[in-house]
C-alpha cells in the first residue's frame, strides 16, 4: 500500500528526476521510463511512481491522484493548476521565448531597432496558449495565438505565424530553423509540487521527503545558454 | 453522448440523475437538520445579484447587464448573507445565527475542468467579537463533515492577525510583506524562498511556516513576536483549542499559523478542512470582522462554507445507490377511480407506491413489478 504518490515528467526532465529521486534516498532502482509501465510501486517503501506526459503532472497533482509532482514551470504556468509548489528542484533549466524568423527580425531593425510592438495584431504560433496570451497582454498587445501541439518552429516557415513562443534549452533548435529569440517570457526550471490536501495531511511525511529532495537539489547540469541572440 | 442539436451541456455545469440527486438532497437535509439543532437559520438568497454586493471578489464573475446595471451570480454566499443582515437586521441585538445551502457560479476558464456551478451549505454567526463564537463555529463545522459521513478529515486552523504579524515584524517594509503574504496565500515557497533569501530571511520564515501541529506550537509563536495583536490572537486560538479539546475535537484539528486564505476579507481564525483522497479543501471559513461595513454596518462576524460536490465526492461509496429507494407496492387494477383511491391510502402511510398506468390483467401487472423490483402488488378488482 503505498503512503506516497509521486507523478513524474516523461521526456527530458526524466533522467534528471531519477538521478535526483536516488540522491535523495528515495526508491529509484528499475524506474527509468521504457513507455510501457507507468505505474511503479516500492511497496517496501511505501511509495509510487506515476510516469505522466509532463503537462499532465500538475492535473495529476491537482485532483489527488498524486500527493507530489516534478513538472517544468512552464508546465505549471501553462497549466494554471491549483497546487502548491513546494522546491526549485534546479535542473531542467530552459527559456521561453518569442522568436521571429530572421528575415522579420532584419527588416524591423534587427539589433538596433527592433522593437515587440512591431508585432502588435500579428499571429504567434505556440504549446503555450495561456503565458503567452498573458504575456502579451501584460504588454499591452494584442496577438492571434495559433495553438500547436509540436515542432512549432515549421509555423513562420510556411506562413501560419509571424512568430513563435516555444521553449529555448540550448538554441540550437532556433539556430537550425533560423529563427531569433526577441524577448523572455519566462526561464523555467524542475519544480516540486503538492496536492493541497496531501500536503496537511500527510504533513510529516512530505516533509521529510521534501527535506531531502532540496538537500540534493544543488543545481546539477543547469544549462545557462545564452539566448543565441536578440535583446531580453 | 448526444452532443448534437439542443443538448449540448455549458461546461463546468451538470446534471445530477435520480440516485445523485437523492444523496445530495439527503446531504442537504443531514445539514439543514444539523444547523438547526445549533439554532440557526436558514435564509434564501437570489442567484443573481448586483454586482457592488460582491464588489470584494472582483474576478471570476458571471456577468450580466441587467436594464443598464451591472449584474452578477453570486460567486459565494457570505456577501449575499452580510447584504440581508445589513438590510434587515440594522438594530438586532445579541447574536444572529443563519445558515444558506445553495449554489454558487464561477467564470473558470472552460478548459479547466473545474465546475462553474458549485453548492454551498454554510452558516454566518454575527455580531459577536469573541473566541465563544469561533469556537461554535469551528466545532459545528467539524460536526457538519462528520454528519456527512466523512470521518477521515483534518481542519487547519490559523489566525490571519498572528500570521500578519509575524510577517511585519519579520519585514515592515510594506511591498516585501505583500510579496510575503502572496507567496504564502498560494503556498508558492519556491517564490517565498526567493524573497527570503533576498532580504536575509530565510530562517525566520522556515520557522514561521514551520508553525503547525497540536497547542505545543502556540508558546512557539508567542517567542518570535511582541505585537500585541499576535498575543491577543494567540490567546483566542488558546481558548479555542482548549474549549475544542474539552469536547473531545481536537483529534480533528491542528493548528497552522502560516494559513492565509484567499479572501482579503478575513480578519482573525481563519479555518480549512481537508479530507484524504480528495485533493481539494473541503471546507473554508473563518472571522471577517470588517466585511459588513462594506454595507454600512459594524458588526463582527465568523462563518464557514462546505462544498456539497467535495462532501459527497468525499462520502462516495459509503452510501451505495440504494438512496433511491424504488416503489414498494404496485397497486393495479381495471379502474381507475379504485386504483387511484388505493394508492393515496397506501401513500399516507408512508409507502412509496406506482400506480400501474399500463397493464390491464393481474398476470401482466406481476410481471411488470417482479421486472422493475417491486416486492409487492395490490390488485383492485
Amino acid at each position: 500500500m503505498a503512503l506516497l504518490t509521486i507523478a513524474l515528467s516523461k521526456g527530458k526532465l526524466a533522467a534528471a528526476t531519477i538521478r535526483l529521486l536516488a540522491q535523495a534516498g528515495l526508491p529509484a532502482e528499475g524506474l527509468e521510463e521504457d513507455g510501457r509501465r507507468l505505474l511503479i510501486s516500492y511497496d517496501g517503501q511505501g511509495i509510487r511512481y506515476l510516469w505522466c506526459r509532463p503537462t499532465d503532472v500538475p492535473t495529476y497533482v491537482e485532483y489527488g491522484a498524486a500527493d507530489l509532482g516534478v513538472a517544468g514551470k512552464d508546465s505549471l504556468l501553462e497549466a494554471g493548476a491549483e497546487v502548491f509548489e513546494l522546491a526549485d528542484l534546479r535542473f531542467g533549466f530552459c527559456r521561453l521565448v518569442v522568436a521571429v524568423p530572421r528575415q522579420t527580425w532584419r527588416e524591423m531593425g534587427g539589433e538596433k531597432g527592433f522593437d515587440l510592438r512591431n508585432l502588435h495584431g500579428r499571429r504567434v504560433a505556440t504549446k503555450f496558449p495561456r503565458v503567452t496570451e498573458g504575456y502579451f497582454r501584460s504588454l499591452g498587445l494584442q496577438v492571434e495565438i495559433v495553438r500547436l501541439h509540436g515542432n512549432i518552429e515549421l509555423a513562420p516557415q510556411v506562413g501560419l505565424a509571424e512568430m513563435i513562443v516555444d521553449l529555448v534549452s540550448t538554441g540550437q533548435t532556433l539556430a537550425a530553423n533560423d529563427l531569433v529569440a526577441v524577448a523572455e517570457v519566462a526561464t523555467s526550471t524542475a519544480r516540486l509540487i503538492a496536492n493541497r490536501a496531501s500536503f496537511h495531511l500527510k504533513h510529516q511525511l512530505l516533509h521529510r521527503v521534501v527535506a531531502s529532495l532540496k538537500e540534493n537539489a544543488r543545481g546539477e547540469n543547469v544549462e545557462d545558454a545564452p539566448l543565441d541572440n536578440g535583446s531580453r | 453522448m448526444n452532443q448534437e442539436g439542443c443538448c449540448r451541456l455549458l461546461p463546468g455545469m451538470r446534471d445530477y440523475l435520480p440516485g445523485e440527486a437523492a444523496q445530495r438532497r439527503r446531504l442537504c437535509q443531514i445539514l439543514a437538520d444539523l444547523f438547526r439543532r445549533w439554532a440557526y437559520n436558514e435564509v434564501i438568497t437570489p442567484s443573481l445579484e448586483l454586482s457592488e454586493v460582491f464588489a470584494e471578489e472582483g474576478r471570476r464573475l458571471f456577468q450580466l447587464i441587467d436594464q443598464g446595471e451591472l449584474v452578477v451570480l453570486r460567486p459565494e454566499m457570505t456577501a449575499a448573507v452580510a447584504r440581508v443582515v445589513a438590510t434587515y437586521y440594522r438594530d438586532a441585538a445579541g447574536p444572529l445565527r443563519f445558515f444558506y445551502i445553495g449554489n454558487v457560479f464561477r467564470q473558470e476558464p472552460a478548459q479547466a475542468g473545474r465546475l462553474r456551478e458549485f453548492g454551498q451549505a454554510g452558516v454566518e454567526l454575527l455580531g459577536v467579537r469573541n473566541s465563544w463564537a469561533d469556537a461554535e463555529v469551528i466545532a459545528l463545522a467539524i460536526e457538519a463533515v462528520r454528519e456527512a459521513g466523512v470521518q477521515d478529515f483534518r481542519i487547519g486552523m490559523g489566525q490571519v492577525q498572528v500570521t500578519l504579524g509575524l510577517l511585519h515584524e519579520l519585514e515592515p517594509d510594506p511591498e516585501v510583506e505583500e510579496a510575503l503574504k502572496q507567496a504564502l496565500v498560494a503556498r508558492d515557497y519556491v517564490a517565498l524562498e526567493e524573497v527570503a533569501a533576498r532580504y536575509g530571511l530565510a530562517r525566520e520564515l522556515e520557522t514561521l511556516v514551520g508553525l503547525r501541529g497540536g497547542k505545543e506550537v502556540l508558546p512557539r509563536a508567542a517567542a518570535l513576536s511582541s505585537l500585541p495583536e499576535v498575543a491577543l490572537g494567540l490567546q483566542g486560538l488558546s481558548e479555542v483549542w482548549e474549549a475544542l479539546e474539552a469536547a473531545g475535537l481536537t483529534d480533528y484539528l491542528f493548528l497552522d499559523l502560516s494559513l492565509l486564505r484567499d479572501f482579503n476579507y478575513y480578519t482573525g481564525i481563519v479555518f480549512e478542512g481537508y479530507v484524504a483522497g480528495l485533493g481539494f479543501p473541503i471546507c473554508g471559513g473563518g472571522r471577517y470582522d470588517q466585511l459588513l461595513r462594506r454595507y454600512g454596518l459594524d458588526l463582527p462576524a465568523t462563518g464557514f462554507a462546505l462544498g456539497l460536490e467535495r462532501l459527497l465526492a468525499a462520502t462516495e461509496g459509503q452510501n451505495p445507490g440504494g438512496s433511491t429507494a424504488g416503489p414498494s407496492v404496485l397497486v393495479a387494477g381495471r379502474r381507475l377511480d379504485l386504483v387511484l383511491s388505493r394508492a393515496q391510502e397506501l401513500r399516507r402511510e408512508g409507502q412509496v407506491v406506482e400506480m400501474d398506468l399500463e397493464h390491464h390483467s393481474r398476470a401482466d401487472a406481476k410481471a411488470y413489478a417482479a421486472a422493475k423490483g417491486i416486492p409487492v402488488v395490490e390488485w383492485m378488482d
